[in-house]
């Protein structure tokens, strides 16, 4: 039992009130904090707060709202919360672009620094020169996946003892199997249609969902299944290139975006899908392969991005080489052709909310002890 | 005392599934009452109680419990003691009124047989009780004046569920653990969580001085008060008590609390509260234990309470006995005083460690002088809030000033403050504001670093909703500012934070902790005094002793000091006691013990 305080202060893009796999990641992290043995009180910053809070903020959590109102606000208010906050034992940076500032605090308060590897933003070095000479000098780097974790290290240099694979969280009591709902179906025309699905942000810098390459193969794949139809989940400023090429290929009719959806109706669109598919290139983990299978939905992944780790090399989900058409759409008819109930897959409690907080809990009680206890 | 627990359906019956979780409500609180268990259910099974025993009075099976009187009318699971149940025995006789056995219990169910509602108004004692009427098929649920004994409420669908701590209740019962934001608030406002609400959302406390009525057809009976604390404070008497009435209403509730079947002792400390306790005990008690608490750190200094509750130990002629408790066995004990907390609270280790004390040496029931300062007016809170409400008639200048004094001087010089220095004038404006000012843990301005705003935001909604603190004031109006501070002490701090303390710290080591000067009996004979323009003080207490040392008179009021924060955190500057604790406690309580029942 640890009798003293232990407080932290996490800058974040976006958490409560966000939207999206890396709002979730953080959600979720800041309840593992809450919920660990060991920490007193987070002071969260984030950056951005897309829309109104409505999720319960955790009970040792501070978010600090007024640090999303632009740079200035926020770099005020990280300053302030500081000179605020008596002590401060471990800073949390949660994107590299805010490594700076974490670094900063961090310096200021003489607390360990842990800086989180989503993915494909830490493959490389960041546009940013002091991001990126600060890199190696953070006490853990905490990744998602242990192909970020290696990318990471190779321009960075961080020792390998500093890296820490977490990995993402499933709450599997809330993404569970349910039936297509008729009315949603109605909505997007899928009445008696086998739907293949992809879920996620489709942003012109980050061209790596592998949406393009599905719909390539969509119209051989109608000469197999004339009923499929693809639909696409999530907003960006790539959708209407999307949109323009599906036109393009006469495919408006079986290409539907369905742009961005309410948290709340996420498990009622994966239930829509006969398949959940991915094929990604720059993945750094890829949570909504396992919201996906978490709903029963037969899911395919890459082979070579961190979907890999995420799909357990390949026991809750097929791997295919987002590169190879021939594989992919093979893939997809193979899944499509077998008829199974919706059932989850073994394995997925690997990635399961108390899982990850045990983990994390695990980690936190190592950075909680005395510096002389670590060392020896 | 001991542990109650139980379940009564609203609608339908009770069936084996609630029989378990009222067992496993009676195993989580064994450690209330190491005696004996007892399980009961009603014929027609809508209602089943459990019982845990710490015997104290009619020690043998006859006062077992949960009882039924002798005409199986009634049936009860009792946690306190009627300390005038031989008086109330003899009327009830005297109406026809048939005993089989020689215990308080039985007397409490005669009591409420022969005079319904009436009865709770007669009876004299801590006490939560939960009791069945087999004829009018309906639970009574009723508690103590004061609050001394708790009783704590959670209800599902169909099921009304009780114990006397409410995390068994939260652990056992099937219901949520979701955090009350009132009592978070609550939590760091005032370093205990405020009555009406609980730490945790689904569980209440019935209220100090109510009780309840539910039969199925009432369904969710609202409480009701039959008594009020603070309505003794509301009528000033014109002179001071003479000495010898003030001597015998201490002395007689002495007399009261030392009923038992086995051995009382008394707590001791440096101060004129319990050695007037002790003195009055020894006079009826012949070899009366008392105990002081006291830390080897303090040796030889002027904190260290030994020295003096010995000299006064031996002027009593008390076989006394005085402890000292170092840092290593401190530690070993905190894992187990966070396991044991009902509650989240700042304080309560003192009591803890005392009672532990007191159980290794063979006792059961203590004495402290717990309510001493309250009903004498003894906390600095009498002197400060009088000053500062001196501005009060200024309040719509002041106040505002007050404000932006308060914002600017938190922005400006942020940690070099003590924290409430900026927020003097802005709480000067009212009684409630300077009680909160004196009595806050951290100051409303200070919660946004320690809580996040939906949470502060929701918290006083439901805090200013429940309004206790001006239902406490209400009959008050006309009242001395004195006797509005000892409303506020006896029904916030003192119910809230020491006697709740003193009930589930001292029940962690199966000791029953009375408090002869938290009497309905005492205030409604001093309270009129109380109220007037010239109140009793603790000089006025010291004369009713004629025992006490010279140097304990001259002895500044210091309060119970212990060195536990400085032993946790290392930290020489750290101050006295464990408010500081406020950040650290929910954490250390939730460490400390996991779930550990099966719910339905």
């Amino acid at each position: 039992m640890r009798f003293a305080e232990f407080n932290a202060i996490m800058l974040l893009t976006d958490g409560f009130g966000g939207f999206g796999g890396i709002s979730q990641f953080n959600k979720d992290f800041l309840t593992a904090l809450d919920r660990s043995k060991v920490v007193t009180r987070t002071f969260a910053f984030p950056r951005l707060i897309r829309h109104t809070i409505r999720e319960e903020i955790p009970e040792s959590v501070v978010y600090f709202r007024a640090a999303a109102s632009g740079k200035f606000s926020y770099f005020h208010q990280v300053m302030r919360g500081l000179n605020l906050s008596s002590n401060i034992d471990l800073v949390i940076c949660g994107h590299i672009h805010l490594l700076p500032l974490a670094f900063l605090a961090s310096q200021t308060k003489r607390a360990r620094l842990a800086l989180i590897v989503h993915g494909i933003e830490a493959w490389h070095p960041t546009r940013h020169p002091i991001a990126n000479r600060i890199a190696s000098r953070v006490d853990t780097v905490i990744a998602m996946s242990r192909l970020s974790a290696e990318r990471f290290q190779e321009w960075s240099d961080v020792p390998t003892d500093r890296i820490f694979v977490l990995g993402n969280s499933i709450d599997l009591d809330r993404f569970t199997p349910l039936p297509r709902d008729p009315l949603l179906a109605a909505r997007y025309g899928l009445e008696g249609a086998k739907v293949i699905m992809t879920l996620g942000r489709l942003s012109k810098s980050e061209r790596y969902k592998g949406v393009d390459e599905i719909i390539d193969i969509i119209p051989s794949l109608l000469a197999e299944i004339p009923n499929l139809k693809y639909l696409v989940v999530g907003d960006g400023d790539d959708c209407g290139r999307l949109q323009e090429k599906a036109d393009g290929l006469k495919l408006s009719k079986n290409v539907i975006f369905a742009r961005e959806i309410p948290e709340a109706e996420k498990i009622a669109h994966y239930s829509l899908a006969d398949a959940f598919v991915m094929p990604s290139s720059g993945e750094g983990f890829g949570i909504v392969l396992l919201e996906a299978a978490a709903c029963g939905v037969p899911v395919i992944g890459s082979a070579i991005d961190g979907s890999r780790e995420a799909l357990l090399g390949g026991a809750l989900g097929m791997l295919v080489d987002p590169h190879n058409p021939d594989a992919l759409r093979q893939a997809i008819l193979e899944t499509l052709r077998t008829r199974l109930s919706k059932r989850r897959p073994q394995g997925l409690e690997t990635f399961a909310t108390p899982s990850f907080q045990a983990k994390l809990g695990y980690w936190l009680e190592t950075q909680a002890k005395p510096a002389a206890t670590l060392a020896a | 005392m001991c542990g109650i627990a139980g379940a009564f359906a609203y609608h339908g019956m009770l069936d084996q599934r609630h029989h378990k979780v009222v067992r496993n409500l009676n195993q989580w609180q064994a450690h209330r009452g190491p005696d004996g268990e007892g399980f009961w259910s009603s014929e027609d099974r809508t209602a089943v109680f459990g019982h845990r025993r710490l015997a104290i009075i009619d020690t043998g099976p006859s006062g077992a419990q949960p009882m039924s009187d002798i005409t199986g009318r009634w049936s009860i699971t009792l946690n306190g003691e009627i300390y005038n149940y031989r008086a109330l025995r003899r009327e009830l006789e005297i109406l026809g009124r048939k005993f089989a056995t020689n215990s308080d219990t039985e007397v409490l169910i005669n009591a409420i047989a022969q005079w319904g509602e009436e009865g709770l108004r007669r009876l004299r004692g801590m006490f939560a009780f939960a009791l069945w009427d087999d004829q009018e098929k309906e639970l009574w649920l009723a508690r103590d004046p004061y609050g001394i004994k708790p009783l704590y409420l959670a209800e599902t669908q169909d099921v009304l569920w009780f114990a006397s701590q409410a995390r068994a209740l939260s652990d056992c019962a099937p219901i949520s653990s979701k955090r009350d934001a009132a009592a978070l608030v609550g939590f760091y406002l005032w370093g205990s969580v405020p009555e009406p609400f609980s730490w945790w959302a689904d569980v209440r406390p019935l209220p100090a001085g109510h009780f309840k009525r539910i039969c199925p057809s009432s369904k969710r009976a609202h409480s009701r008060q039959y008594y009020s604390i603070s309505a003794q404070l509301a009528s000033p008497s014109t002179h001071a008590m003479s000495g010898g009435s003030f001597r015998n209403v201490i002395a007689d509730s002495v007399q009261h609390h030392l009923v038992a079947d086995i051995d009382v002792g008394v707590f001791l400390s440096a101060g004129i509260d319990s050695n007037v306790i002790a003195s009055l005990a020894s006079a009826k008690t012949r070899g009366l234990k008392t105990i002081t608490l006291a830390f080897g750190e303090y040796k030889g200094t002027s904190n260290d309470e030994a020295p003096l509750a010995e000299l006064a130990a031996k002027s009593i002629g008390s076989v006394h006995q005085t402890v000292r408790i170092g840092k290593s066995e401190f530690e070993e004990l905190l894992p187990d005083f966070f396991k044991k907390m009902d509650q989240p609270t700042i304080d309560g280790l003192n009591t803890y460690l005392v009672s532990r004390v007191a159980a290794q040496h063979g006792l059961k029931v203590v004495l402290s002088g717990l309510g001493g300062d309250e009903l004498f007016g003894s906390y600095p809170s009498f002197r400060q809030i009088p000053r500062l409400l001196k501005l009060a008639p200024l309040a719509p200048i002041v106040v505002p000033i007050g404000r932006l004094v308060d914002r600017v001087s938190r922005e400006l010089f942020p940690s070099s403050l003590p924290s409430k220095l900026p927020s003097v004038l802005a709480y000067s404006g009212n009684i409630l504001d300077a009680y909160m000012l004196r009595r806050c843990v951290f100051l409303r301005e200070s919660l946004d670093l320690l809580l996040d705003r939906s949470w502060i935001e929701e918290g006083f909604v439901r805090l200013h909703e429940a309004g206790s603190q001006e239902a406490i004031l209400e009959p008050l109006q006309r009242a001395s500012v004195h006797a509005q501070i000892s409303a506020l002490e006896s029904c916030c701090y003192m119910r809230n934070q020491l006697l709740r303390d003193a009930d589930w710290a001292g029940m962690a080591h199966g000791v029953e902790i009375r408090v002869p000067y938290v009497d309905r009996v005492v205030i409604e004979a001093i309270g009129p005094w109380i109220a007037s323009k010239d109140p009793p003080r603790k000089s006025d207490l010291a004369k009713v002793s004629d025992q006490l040392p010279r140097e304990m008179h001259e002895r500044p009021k210091t309060g119970f000091l212990t060195p536990a924060h400085r032993w946790v955190t290392g930290d020489p500057k750290s101050r006295r006691g464990l408010a500081q604790w406020t950040n650290i406690v929910p954490r250390l309580m939730r460490s400390g013990l996991a779930r550990s029942a099966t719910a339905i």
